[in-house]
């Protein structure tokens, strides 16, 4: 009989957002997005762990946290200005009671969002004294969290095929990130987006990385059939592992009939951030500045109403629309129940497919970004998963307990592939951003030659270059593509860009004609104070 | 430009809030209980530091370099040039520059301009098996392309032509073209003959059919 294993795995992503001063109330809504996932998963998640540890539950997880979302966790400015935006979310709960004074049962509801907030600051200060990234840490050396690397940002990694500088530059400054942040080699490295293309292994291997993950198509559609399917990783030519993750989880969890869409569960939507007269906000969201939300939420996530419905915020008027954290909890419990029970009969028939197989496994993964945006329940869905999976014929575990038999894998060609768009990323060059293309392309290549020519400059040239580097970054993260073809803040997303790509070009030519200003190079070093570390031969070709 | 001398007889000459405005332009953090003397030591200490690490031929200059490069990006590099990406297996983007010079004597020329798509049999072949044109005008700056079906290499030309004469101004790199499995080059909606149990097990079916709601149009 084969073991039967799930690896649950969590991907966070995160774009370098950070505001000071005048821009922090004008950009709140842009802020607002890191705040409320330290709220709404990274808290939850650390709750969880020691929850199950508590229990005795065994967990397992991994867990992706990239490294511009470190630099923010660790950055003292933006812990001050999570416990100031918890502050003001705690004082705009207090007036909702008053608000909703002498309906009790919408009170019941408002309360929740404010115990939320106000054990949030507590477990934020208190518990964890403001350093997630070392209770994460402790999590991984007790072996209950398994934590990948990824690149420097959240790079598209196959748009950038053939410039093979780029990606050793994004792929070192991850490696080098991660040990700062975490004090260990990584075994593993996450792809952004699952972007795979022919050759990605090459720089994966350069730099000791064992295995990888692939969109279930990198495998599925090799020109070397993969003998066992998803149920167990296969490796490239170089010997670099791959697992592919099981598609079908995006379907069961957040498609049209996914768990997340039941009716039980919050309707992250109707918040009061987005419907209530600003008036009625008091000082958390600022006249003339974008609307976000704010953690209260009344409403179940039932069909929606009609359009003259929603025209106008109305309070839940019935138990009907009101939501109910109790109801949704047990329904988080059973709908957690459901999955482990279908992954099981997935995995049972797979070894009776597979008879000489001692393992097979299934990797799902899940996006941290879908669980804010869709299922504010979504972390106690996974907790539930954990505890549903006592006494059931299933292990959860890490992928790097599966290496054993590395050298026995089957050798395949994993296809291009990406979990994004229609299964290539698609979507990172639509026709609202393919602009950005020839832009990052273009400082790509100029960096890589200014690498090049400059190979020992020190002094200001080398401070000059490890801006331009560490702007050019920032300018390569499809993070800002995908906010364009979302229409997330899409003109903030382009700005950035520009700003990083003009930042950039300023460095390019200053030390064309031999002119710095200091002045502003300090002001921009001050100003994006991320991978201080950065060494620009980063971008050198490897000779 | 401006090049200040920053010593103590300099700093001795300011006032406590030029002092500070000047620690913030060096980026010193500076305490509320720091007096005038502790802020000109750290600020010569700072800028001594800077003198060890500057270049003797660098020049420093006052004001913001991104002022300099302006607020827009540039609309073009004013060089000839043409860059492939591919977009998914079956399409690439490809997007280009043209000089000013170049964009002036093909004008005056009454040149039209085309991107000669390209297909390679091997990735150093320099005359193609196979090409097609796409017809573009001159403000157009990328476009979507069609990758042939069942080509390997692929590399985008962008070419001016007047009369029965051709050039080609600038050649893109070469994209490779991934080789995909026999379920999926053969794909038609309902077959799934040939396909083993453990890979329609693995949620095969389904990729497919997603895939040929998504490219029906496109592989093949």
């Amino acid at each position: 009989m084969a073991d039967k294993n799930i690896v649950l795995l969590i991907s966070c992503s995160q774009e370098y957002i950070r505001h000071t001063g005048d821009d922090e109330k004008k950009h709140s809504a842009e802020i607002n997005r890191m705040f409320e996932s330290i709220s709404g998963i990274y808290l939850p998640l650390l709750n969880m762990f020691a929850s199950l540890e508590r229990d005795t539950i065994p967990f397992r997880i991994a867990l992706v946290l990239p490294p511009v979302l470190c630099t923010l966790l660790a950055d003292p400015v933006v812990q001050q200005q999570y416990i100031n935006w918890l502050d003001r979310r705690i004082d705009l709960g207090k007036k909702e009671l008053t608000r909703c004074n002498g309906n009790a049962k919408l009170c019941a509801v408002v309360k929740l969002g404010l115990e939320k907030a106000q054990e949030d600051k507590i477990d934020f200060t208190t518990a964890y004294d403001q350093n997630l990234l070392k209770k994460f840490s402790e999590y991984e050396k007790k072996g209950y969290v398994e934590l990948l690397a990824t690149c420097g940002t959240n790079i598209f990694l196959p748009h950038y095929n053939g410039m093979e500088e780029v990606l050793n530059a994004q792929v070192e400054t991850g490696l080098y990130a991660h040990r700062t942040f975490f004090g260990e080699t990584p075994n593993g490295f996450w792809l952004p987006e699952l972007g795979y293309t022919q050759g990605i292994e090459k720089v994966l291997h350069a730099y000791s990385i064992n295995y990888t993950v692939l969109d279930s198509r990198g495998l599925l559609f090799s020109e070397t059939e993969p003998e066992k399917g998803i149920f167990a990783p296969a490796r490239c030519d170089n010997s670099v592992v791959v697992f592919a993750r099981d598609n079908e989880v995006d379907k069961e969890v957040f498609g049209s009939e996914g768990y997340a869409s039941n009716e039980v569960y919050c309707n992250v939507n109707r918040d009061i951030g987005f419907e209530l007269p600003l008036d009625k906000l008091g000082t958390y969201i600022e006249k003339g500045t974008a609307r976000f939300a704010s953690g209260y939420r009344y409403w179940k996530k039932q069909q929606d109403g009609t359009d003259e419905d929603n025209a106008r915020f109305t309070d839940p008027s019935t138990d009907e629309d009101m939501y109910d954290a109790e109801a949704a909890m047990k329904q988080c419990s059973a709908d957690a129940s459901l999955f482990v029970k279908g992954k099981i009969e997935k995995l049972i028939k797979a070894e009776q497919l597979l008879p000489d197989s001692n393992n097979v496994t299934l990797v799902c993964t899940f996006s941290a970004e879908k669980i804010i945006q869709n299922w504010i329940e979504g972390i106690s869905w996974i907790e539930q998963i954990y505890r549903n999976g006592v006494n059931q014929p299933v292990s959860f575990t890490l992928l790097s307990d599966l290496l054993a038999d590395r050298y026995k894998m089957q050798r395949v060609k994993p296809y291009y592939s990406a979990n994004i768009g229609t299964g290539y990323g698609e979507t990172l060059l639509s026709s609202k951003n393919s602009w950005m293309m020839r832009y990052v392309r273009k400082a790509s290549s100029r960096m890589i030659d200014l690498a090049e020519r400059f190979r020992d400059d020190t002094g200001l040239k080398a401070r000059l270059l490890n801006l331009g580097a560490r702007e050019l970054l920032m300018a390569q993260s499809c993070g800002w593509a995908k906010m364009i073809d979302d229409g997330i803040s899409p003109e903030y997303a382009a700005d950035r860009f520009r700003e990083s790509i003009l930042a950039f070009t300023a460095v390019f030519d200053s030390l064309g004609s031999n002119t710095v200003s200091t002045e502003w190079l300090t002001n921009l070093e001050s100003e994006h104070p991320l991978f201080p570390w950065i060494n620009y031969r980063i971008f050198s070709r490897k000779h | 430009m401006e090049k200040q001398v920053i010593n103590r007889a300099y700093l001795e000459t300011l006032s406590f809030t030029d002092l500070l405005s000047l620690a913030d332009k060096y980026g010193i953090d500076v305490p509320d209980n720091l007096n005038r003397s502790f802020l000109i030591g750290d600020l010569l200490e700072i800028t001594e530091e800077l003198k060890k690490t500057t270049d003797s031929d660098m020049v420093i200059s006052s004001g913001s370099a991104a002022v300099l490069t302006g607020n827009k990006l540039p609309e073009t590099y004013n060089t000839t040039d043409i860059e492939a990406v591919l977009r998914n297996p079956a399409w690439a983007f490809v997007y280009w520059n043209i000089s000013e010079s170049d964009l002036h004597n093909l004008k005056k020329g009454g040149f039209s301009l085309s991107l000669r798509v390209c297909s390679l049999a091997q990735k150093e072949d320099v005359k193609p098996e196979d090409t097609y044109d796409v017809q573009i005008t001159f403000s157009d700056r990328e476009q979507y392309i069609l990758i042939p079906s069942g080509k390997q290499f692929v590399r985008v030309e962008l070419v001016s032509t007047v009369k029965n004469s051709c050039r080609i101004l600038a050649s893109s790199n070469i994209i490779e073209i991934p080789r995909c499995s026999k379920l999926l080059a053969d794909m038609q909606p309902g077959k799934d003959d040939g396909m083993a149990p453990i890979i329609s097990l693995s949620g095969m079916k389904e990729l497919l059919l997603d895939h040929y709601k998504s490219h029906r149009q496109s592989f093949s």
